[in-house]
């Protein structure tokens, strides 16, 4: 019931509670992993929390677009990830906690660079 | 010159005299407050490399209270999403770094995250007896051979962790810290005694490395910023 009432708040045209700041198992199912692969579309590299949009293919090709949430700037940096590191129109794959209402959000774990090489993230 | 002294026959000599001194210097650093002989320099920028297994190894059973209130938390009512600063020790011992700047009477401790500020006094005040309860409570260190020894107490009740474990107002926490491995590692073992939550003090250890780089970034929270 907390979780419908969380979907009903974040699904309406204006929300009512600021999640700015949320608490990580409010949002996230940390005990289930989940892969997705796209093209970046933008990287918005800020705090308190940065991300990745991404599109992503379905078997039919049709475009979904993704948020993968990660760390702030200063942590981010620390792993090699800058705002020059994902440009629109880098391919990656990402491994994360996946949205406990469904929608297309993950927390971002580990992700598969464009030039391949894979980074641990959390 | 003579050499040696024999009571009640005139002054010391210069050496014997020189000894003496040397022998009361010796004798006061023995004497003096623990907390004013600094045994290591803590100064540096602190990345945390504990494994997120160590947030929850060791933890004690619960009381009933603290385990009913776990059990009806609602992760809506964490303060955290209205950006109100976690405090000691929710956070501040992994992921996130801090740095410590050190004098001979205190260490700040400054987080990264939510840009949090401890103070760590180590010229042997007393807790003051009129200071209000809060997040990061009050802090008193002091040396212990080469272990930083800092007890913390006058905690504000608030949350131990996102999951809603949650600290009554009854809390002190008690750190050692050590360093390793030639300055690069910092190490500390943190035990938190809180009666109403804990059957058990909880004891973990952690670790940090030093980053040469000694940089601590802005990391703000404004929840204004709504997203979802």
């Amino acid at each position: 019931m907390r979780f419908l009432r969380l979907l009903c708040f974040v699904s309406g045209a204006t929300a009512a509670v600021s999640y700015a700041h949320h608490s990580l198992p409010a949002l996230f199912d940390t005990s289930r992993t989940v892969v997705v692969a796209g093209e970046v579309t933008r990287f918005e590299f800020e705090a308190p929390h940065s991300y990745i949009h991404l599109n992503v293919a379905d078997a039919a090709g049709k475009p979904t677009a993704w948020q993968i949430e990660t760390y702030p700037p200063g942590m981010l940096i620390r792993k090699g990830l800058t705002p020059d590191t994902l440009m629109p129109g880098h391919r990656i794959s990402v491994n994360g906690n996946p949205s406990r209402d469904g929608r297309p959000l993950l927390r971002l774990l580990t992700i598969v660079m464009p030039d391949g090489e894979e980074r641990q993230i959390q | 010159m003579r050499y040696g002294w024999r009571w009640g026959q005139g002054w010391p000599t210069l050496r014997t005299a020189g000894l003496l001194s040397f022998a009361v210097g010796v004798g006061l650093v023995a004497v003096m407050p623990r907390s004013v002989v600094a045994a290591e320099d803590l100064t540096g920028v602190w990345l945390a490399t504990s494994p997120r297994s160590v947030i929850r190894a060791n933890r004690p059973e619960l009381t009933r209270k603290a385990q009913a209130d776990l059990d009806a938390f609602d992760p809506l009512d964490d303060p955290v999403i209205r950006c109100v600063v976690p405090g000691v020790p929710r956070s501040g011992l992994t992921i996130y770094p801090f740095e410590i700047v050190q004098t001979e009477t205190m260490l700040v401790f400054l987080y990264e995250h939510f840009g949090m500020v401890r103070r760590i006094y180590l010229d042997g005040r007393a807790l003051p007896d009129d200071l209000p309860p809060g997040r990061m409570g009050y802090s008193l260190g002091h040396w212990e051979d080469a272990e930083l020894v800092i007890d913390t107490t006058r905690f504000a009740p608030a949350l131990l962790g996102g999951d809603g474990l949650r600290q009554y107002g009854d809390m002190s926490v008690r750190e050692r810290y050590r360093l390793l491995e030639g300055g690069q590692v910092l190490e500390a073992d943190v035990t938190i005694t809180a009666p109403t939550t804990f059957v058990a003090p909880w004891t973990r250890r952690f670790t940090w490395q030093v980053d040469p780089n000694g940089m601590i970034y802005e990391a703000v929270c404004d929840p204004a910023d709504s997203r979802f």
